[in-house]
């Protein structure tokens, strides 16, 4: 088995509403990433997989908290380090890309001093015209074709997919050891997502970087990632390796989620979705979330969390059903 | 605490301490506002004379909150007639739209490119001075910017899904407009109406003092600074009372209308 | 190019707009100025002569193109309080004023522009709740009152600069630039106080933006933040109400000339107005507002050179 990375252990993140109640967003999860991997997290908006990798990064809005847990990476324990160490180890051993390639450049700077700025602070020992030649070479590296020029832009004369290049450029010139990725595809065209997943995966494999890949949608995860979590409303409900997840789901809200991807023989019939909504972080919470949309509820689902089951080797879900 | 509650606090109490002496100048002031006396003049702040007295030896706590009055009831009818003008304005530009809401909005926007000074003073210069020209002048200052402000609020709820609604039974515009979608535009208007009260004291103080204001013998605190001006040296209480209870307002205005957008818009 | 030129043109007809307005508002509603001039009691032959001085006896459109055309010629009229004509009364009086618009102007950003960065800085601190308070401070002082004041306490008090004794730049420059700091002062400090609430709300609008979130996920440090992401942003997003703080300036300045004693436009403006000097203060009326529709017109320009958003999605 793999060395382990990064350890998150029974994390639980609360979240101040505007009347000053708490309510918990994230609630108890624990997993670890695994060096070389690309580790997938599925779940519909609002189940707190973007919370967790923004805590993962100190980059959480002020009404976040960590009510309890670690985050353990190398020597450190990220939810409790000092600012001065939390901006020696962002960008240098872990960056982040986001949905939004539009927004999230800087429009007043330009691509290569932006690129560029994570070498200016933490390797302190090159010069700018180093500095420069290695963006260039990133930029041609991540398939831009005119790197030169680009270097010379400002953000809003790039393409979506172009921008996000751009990210993904950033995010890796230090060569972090993991890279997070939150729903880098979901804000552009097919193709342009083809390509930038393509791009992904040639970063873990020829860089050796690591990713963590948040997504909602199971068909992207299923093209990119070695492994996956699936999380419903703060909870980690079934993880495993993506195979074995697509082929054997063993939580409803898994099969429910992998029945919703539509396919080629379901063309013509009606699109098939899970009944109910998600609960709201406001509504009372069932011990097991997914009890009130889930077809197979039995009494103990609404009395206890059930327990981890190792159904198969490293595939690990939550249900009462296979106690 | 609810937001915007300090700054409620500290805008009622001082806009509270002016209206309350506006008021009590109606009923009671220590010394009759005009009567001049040779042998007070210029006498520093007493029991007998709270704020002192001026070059003329007149009472300037009598005429301070005496010309309280005047300026609150300027500002008051300026921004009381503005906002009935500007609200029709607004509403019908907004909710009509089409070639009605561009001749209406080309013309605001013509009078707004004049600051609000010219405008005032163009005002004054073609009206001859008069009771009401400073309301007019102040009026016609204001009208734009409300305008603006009516006809955004219109536009916001006029796409609204349940003015749609309203129109798919069969609702009458003009009661869709008054019923449903102006006191809508309550809040906004309401820190308009504020702000407003606070631009018109200041802009009624700064035509007084330049003398095209409230005119004589009537007290304003305006014309009392500028008679101030030639004795700051000996007598400062007589700059010092009018200028004072100018900042209260102002003060205590805007601290209202910052509560209103903290609590009701942000 | 094509935004210049429909910028051009917008600017070309607001000014024919406010021409056309001023002519309007002194010469139809007014009724008959000649009369207004010399009051009711003067004889009507006089009156007449008055009349045909002013050309006031022509119909409207001949007097409105004569105007123009006097305007463009560099014939602004001929003022009746001191039977000359106004142009030469301006020519005077426009360094003047144009001096202590430039110095406020400078005062307003000198001290606007740091102190707006330092309360985003010092944001959910008691730093910011001082500032604040200083802010409100400086909005709620009527400018004319600050000069009271500054007259009483630096000018007869301290003997820093004499009150009421203008000193033309021509003759002592060091004179007329230690004058004129305190009305200049006295303009700027309320447009401060208005500046250092749009540079910290710009500060702060973009503090939230997706790009800080980035630059802190590459471990840029707070202050880097500040001044290398944030502030080039907030300065883009607060030049566009530059035009507006110089049309403040320029307004203000109309009550502190009078208030100082100085010779400027304003204070020539207030004159007219008190005078009833109907071809003076229509000038000067007319004068004043173009003068600020071109200063918003350049800001606009300005906006397009160091915006690059702007700038180049205006050439595609």
């Amino acid at each position: 088995m793999k060395e382990t990375l990064l350890n998150v252990k029974h994390l639980t993140l609360g979240v101040t509403e505007r009347d000053g109640s708490v309510n918990k967003a994230v609630d108890d999860i624990s997993f670890e990433v695994r060096k070389g991997e690309i580790l997938g997290i599925v779940g519909e908006s609002g189940c707190g997989k973007s919370l967790t990798v923004m805590t993962l990064m100190g980059l959480m809005k002020d009404d976040v908290f960590v009510m309890d847990g670690q985050i353990l990476f190398g020597q450190d324990d990220l939810v409790r380090v000092t600012p001065e160490r939390r901006r020696q180890i962002n960008g240098n051993e872990l960056s982040i890309i986001y949905q939004e390639p539009m927004t999230s450049l800087n429009p007043l700077i330009k691509i290569g001093r932006q690129v560029g700025e994570p070498l200016r602070l933490h390797r302190k020992d090159l010069s700018d015209a180093e500095i420069d030649r290695m963006v260039l070479e990133l930029l041609t590296e991540v398939g831009i074709q005119n790197p030169g020029q680009i270097m010379k832009s400002y953000p809003h004369q790039l393409s979506g997919g172009m921008r996000q290049r751009v990210m993904i450029a950033m995010a890796s010139i230090c060569r972090p050891r993991i890279l997070v990725a939150d729903e880098p595809t979901t804000a552009l065209d097919v193709t342009t997502q083809a390509h930038v997943l393509s791009l992904l995966k040639r970063v873990n494999e020829e860089f050796g970087t690591t990713i963590l890949f948040i997504s909602h949608d199971l068909g992207v995860i299923n093209r990119i990632c070695d492994r996956v979590l699936i999380m419903y409303a703060g909870k980690i409900v079934e993880r495993g390796r993506t195979r074995d997840i697509l082929n054997h789901p063993a939580h409803q809200y898994t099969k429910g989620l992998i029945r919703s991807i539509p396919t080629r023989d379901q063309k013509g019939k009606d699109l098939i979705c899970i009944p109910g909504r998600v609960p709201s972080t406001m509504d009372p919470r069932e011990p097991c979330p997914f009890a009130p949309r889930c077809g197979h509820t039995m009494e103990v689902c609404r009395q206890t969390f059930p327990e981890c089951r190792e159904l198969a080797k490293d595939h690990i879900v939550y249900c009462h059903m296979f106690d | 605490m609810k937001k915007g509650t300090i700054e409620f606090r500290i805008g009622f109490i001082l806009t509270g301490i002016i209206l309350f002496l506006a008021i009590l100048s109606v009923f009671y002031t220590p010394y009759d506002i005009n009567a001049m006396d040779k042998t007070a003049r210029q006498l520093a702040p007493s029991l007998q004379h709270l704020f002192g007295t001026d070059n003329y030896g007149r009472d300037i706590f009598s005429r301070a909150i005496t010309g309280s009055r005047f300026t609150l009831l300027v500002a008051l009818s300026t921004v009381g007639s503005c906002t009935v003008i500007a609200s029709a304005l607004g509403l019908i530009s907004g909710y009509l739209g089409g070639p009605v809401d561009e001749i209406i909005m080309r013309l605001i926007d013509a009078v707004s490119s004049f600051p609000d000074i010219l405008i005032a003073l163009i005002v004054v210069t073609i009206l001859s001075y008069g009771k009401y020209t400073i309301v007019i002048a102040l009026c016609v200052t204001f009208v734009p910017s409300f305008t603006r402000i009516v006809r955004t609020a219109t536009l916001q709820f006029k796409n609204a899904e349940f003015v749609r609604n309203l129109r798919v039974f069969g609702v009458s515009d003009l009661r869709i407009l008054l019923v449903h979608i102006f006191p809508n535009t309550f809040p906004l208007l309401l820190s308009t109406i504020v702000i407003g009260l606070s631009n018109a004291i200041l802009a009624e103080a700064a035509m007084s003092y330049l003398g095209l204001g409230i005119q004589p013998p009537t007290p304003s605190w305006g014309r009392m600074l500028q008679e101030s001006q030639a004795i700051i040296y000996n007598a400062p209480w007589a700059a010092i009372a009018p200028g004072i209870m100018i900042v209260m307002t102002i003060m205590g205005l805007n601290s209202i209308g910052e509560g209103i957008r903290k609590r009701y818009l942000a | 190019m094509k935004y210049f030129i429909r910028k051009f043109l917008i600017l070309i007809l607001t000014v024919f707009l406010i021409s056309l307005m001023t002519f309007v508002a002194f010469h139809v509603i007014p009724g008959d100025p000649a009369r207004l001039i010399l009051g009711t009691s003067a004889s009507e032959e006089a009156v007449e002569a008055l009349r045909e001085k002013l050309g006031t006896n022509m119909p409207l459109t001949v007097q409105y193109r004569n105007w123009i055309s006097g305007f463009l010629r560099g014939d602004f009229g001929t003022s009746i309080k001191y039977r000359m004509p106004v142009a030469s009364l301006m020519h005077d009086r426009i360094p003047v004023t144009t001096l202590l618009g430039v110095m406020s102007l400078v005062l307003i950003l000198l001290i606007g522009i740091p102190l707006g960065i330092f309360s985003a800085r010092v944001r959910n601190t008691p730093g910011e709740h001082v500032l604040n308070f200083i802010n409100i401070l400086g909005i709620s002082f009527p400018n004319f009152f600050l000069s009271i004041i500054f007259i009483w306490i630096f000018g007869l008090t301290l003997h820093w600069f004499t009150p009421g004794r203008y000193i033309s730049f021509d003759r002592d420059w060091a004179g007329c630039l230690r004058f004129m700091f305190w009305p200049a002062l006295s303009v700027a400090i309320p447009q401060t106080a208005v500046l250092v609430k749009y540079v910290r709300t710009a500060m702060l609008e973009q503090l939230r933006e997706d790009y800080v979130r980035t630059a802190r996920g590459k471990g840029v440090g707070e202050t880097a933040i500040l001044y290398v992401h944030v502030f080039k942003n907030a300065i883009v997003a607060v030049v566009p109400l530059i035009g507006m703080i110089i049309a403040s300036v320029l307004s203000g300045s109309i009550i502190i000339e009078q208030v100082y004693g100085i010779p400027g436009i304003g204070k020539l403006l207030i004159s007219s107005v008190t005078s009833r000097d109907f071809p003076l203060t229509q000038t000067l009326v007319v004068y004043i507002a173009v003068i600020i529709v071109v200063i918003n017109f350049l800001v606009d320009i300005v906006i397009q050179i160091i915006d690059p958003r702007i700038r180049l999605s205006d050439r595609s």
